[in-house]
């Protein structure tokens, strides 16, 4: 048992954070992850860490990687997200969406996607949720119906993060209609031109991030878009969801956000208010409870033992963190808080994001609870 | 980053392991259920894990946690931390710190204790001390040191003690959370009410699923604090203890019901426990200042 960092996943920690402190315009700073969803700035910055080695090194080789440590993924993910993660949503290519390809994915969509990926260079969207299929994402209906070498897929998504600029579209379907629950769901890689493809911004509150909802009408792609087999796509989604959860690690920007406030709080006087110290500490300590959770999580995924149990305790400190530095810095602020832009404003709102994202809260202690009780029927 | 037991650490706790199973798992958790002390298992132990061996802050912890979750009535944590504390003191009876009441757990069993003497912490020998046992609720023994006439035996590095008490409390903690969870999802299975195991209501599973991500993660900051030895990871680790026992302490009480207060389910070890431990470890605003004017270490921006 050791809790400490390679000399070589210092060094990279060190040389990621170098470059971010030079790469990163200053506005950035105050940036929620995902206000700035992706831009040129984006893209340039995705292909930028690209050229330096930096982006998919914990990836195989083979498929444009470095067989770094895969420490790495976590070791990224905190320096950028805590940056305000400018590599838009290219973050989903590298934690899922690539280590999905290269496991189920045929010769010729390892070599159409993920030398892209690899560079920095494609933007995707995730197409999972459903209006009547959220929280309960195998209760989806979208189908995708076999005509010859084809499948029409008709269906409708909702709350799609990045799909406005997204090139490509991870969207789960169901290809067997006598099924029900996991079974017979498939996967589809499908470019956004493809025609009966539809995104429209879903108008919200939510003015740090934008939702989309997709509609897909007739919309014929070729077999060779599936990723894996027909009517098998549950397992590839499962390990997709586990990445998601944890791919974010949003302990990293609260823990940030704490010592912000820490640093502001001799000028402001918030160390005489009553209860702060022991609220800064409590949100200090939860944004440290979540890390350790989510370090734990990625041993159990390096040793390729399951991780369910422990993605699921993760995501929930994670969420827990969130709400606990959100509540802080919106008091504290005060009326400043009904900014846009301030610290509390944004904060509350990705902290509320955070319990729904990669699936409700509630679903991660249904599934620790699965555990630690048995089923619940 | 590793989170399994290396060989050493895995044979460290399968000795403690068969010590206590040599002595019997029950027959010790049977003296823990009234509050009593097992001097012969203490003994044991110390002879068997000597603190004055040169077993480093992650294997102390590790041990205390151990024995809490096991349910022991012993001294030996406390002993653990010592010999971190004063490795030139020869222990050789079972130990105990006294608070900054005079109260102490094992105070009237122990025979050395921890103690304030003006600016400096010294061990001294109980022998001479004037002793009272306390009525506590609490499943632990505690009685009042006044340790004036002890004699002293030796100077504590008060920095390695306040390190290492906060990380053996807090690995304490962290067994006695994880016991009583399993206790109380134990009882959850098996207890029928309104036709069904009460493990089936979703309002009770989504609570011990919320005491299990407490629970677990003070277990690993505990180990991380201890394996890294700072002082804001302690400070973090001590926080986040305290908290997560306040948290469990009324959760598991009211969840397991009426036979949370009874010695015959043994739920109340657990539980009972953890609010001892959790007054042991100091006030949350006490906690709350020593992390936060505890510096990040070199290099963190972001809580690392």
């Amino acid at each position: 048992m050791e809790f400490g960092w390679t000399e070589a996943e210092l060094a990279f920690r060190a040389e990621l954070s170098g470059f971010i402190a030079e790469a990163l315009p200053e506005e950035w700073a105050t940036l929620i992850p995902g206000e700035h969803a992706d831009t040129s700035f984006t893209r340039r910055f995705s292909r930028a860490l690209a050229e330096r080695g930096m982006f998919v090194s914990h990836w195989p080789s083979e498929y444009g990687g470095a067989d770094a440590s895969p420490w790495r993924f976590i070791i990224s993910g905190e320096e950028l997200w805590a940056a305000g993660e400018p590599r838009g949503s290219q973050y989903m290519n590298v934690n899922w969406i690539g280590p999905a390809i290269f496991s189920s994915g045929s010769a010729a969509q390892k070599e159409e996607h993920l030398k892209r990926i690899a560079t920095g260079d494609v933007t995707w969207c995730q197409g999972f949720s459903e209006p009547g299929a959220g929280t309960d994402l195998a209760a989806l209906n979208t189908s995708a119906v076999r005509d010859g070498d084809d499948y029409i897929i008709n269906g409708e998504k909702i709350w799609t993060s990045y799909a406005q600029v997204a090139e490509f579209c991870f969207i789960l379907a169901r290809t067997d209609p006598d099924s029900v629950g996991t079974k017979g769901i498939s996967i589809f890689l499908v470019p956004t031109t493809t025609p009966g493809y539809k995104a429209e911004v879903i108008p919200s509150v939510l003015d740090i991030h934008e939702y989309n909802r997709l509609t897909f009408t007739d919309m014929r792609v070729p077999s060779s878009c599936r990723l894996g087999e027909e009517n098998e796509g549950w397992e590839v989604i499962r390990r997709a969801l586990a990445h998601e959860r944890i791919g974010g690690p949003r302990y990293a920007r609260a823990a940030l956000v704490c010592e912000r406030i820490a640093a502001r709080a001799e000028a402001k006087g918030w160390w005489q208010l009553d209860g702060f110290a022991s609220r800064l500490a409590s949100a200090r300590a939860a944004c440290a409870a979540a890390r350790i959770l989510v370090y734990q999580a990625l041993d159990d995924r390096v040793k390729a033992r399951p991780d369910d149990l422990s993605v699921s305790l993760s995501r929930v400190a994670i969420v827990r963190c969130e709400r606990l530095v959100a509540e802080l810095a919106l008091d504290l602020d005060g009326e400043e808080s009904l900014v846009v832009g301030s610290i509390g404003h944004g904060q509350i709102k990705t902290s509320m994001i955070a319990g729904l994202g990669g699936g409700s809260a509630e679903v991660q202690l249904n599934l620790i609870s699965r555990i630690l009780l048995g089923s619940a029927r | 980053m590793d989170f399994d037991l290396n060989d050493d650490q895995a044979a460290l706790l399968a000795r403690i392991d068969t010590v206590v199973a040599d002595h019997g798992v029950q027959r010790a958790f049977d003296v823990s259920r009234t509050g009593g002390y097992d001097a012969d298992l203490d003994t044991r132990l110390y002879a068997t894990v000597d603190p004055a061996q040169p077993f480093d802050l992650l294997d102390r912890v590790l041990v205390a946690d151990r024995l809490a979750e096991s349910g022991t009535a012993t001294t030996h944590a406390m002993g653990l931390a010592l010999g971190l504390a004063a490795p030139d003191v020869m222990i050789t009876g079972p130990v105990t710190a006294v608070g900054p009441t005079g109260l102490a757990r094992f105070g009237a069993q122990a025979r050395f204790a921890v103690v304030g003497q003006g600016d400096e912490l010294r061990v001294v020998d109980l022998t001479a001390a004037t002793v009272e046992p306390v009525r506590s609720g609490f499943v632990y023994p505690y009685a009042r040191i006044d340790a004036a006439g002890a004699r002293t035996v030796g100077a504590v590095d008060e920095q390695e003690w306040d390190r290492a008490i906060a990380l053996v409390r807090s690995a304490e903690v962290a067994g006695l959370a994880a016991a009583a969870i399993a206790r109380t999802a134990e009882h959850l299975k098996n207890r029928v009410q309104f036709g069904r195991p009460l493990a089936t209501l979703q309002a009770l599973r989504h609570r011990m699923s919320e005491l299990a991500v407490s629970a677990e993660a003070t277990r690993w900051l505990v180990r991380e604090a201890a394996y890294t030895g700072t002082p804001r990871a302690i400070a973090v680790a001590a926080q986040y203890a305290q908290q997560t026992a306040a948290t469990i302490v009324p959760e598991v009480v009211q969840i397991g019901g009426a036979r949370s207060f009874a010695h015959e389910f043994g739920q109340h070890v657990g539980a009972f426990r953890l609010e001892a431990l959790r007054l042991e470890l100091g006030r949350p605003d006490v906690l709350a200042r020593k992390l936060n004017a505890s510096p990040l270490p070199a290099g963190a921006s972001n809580g690392k």
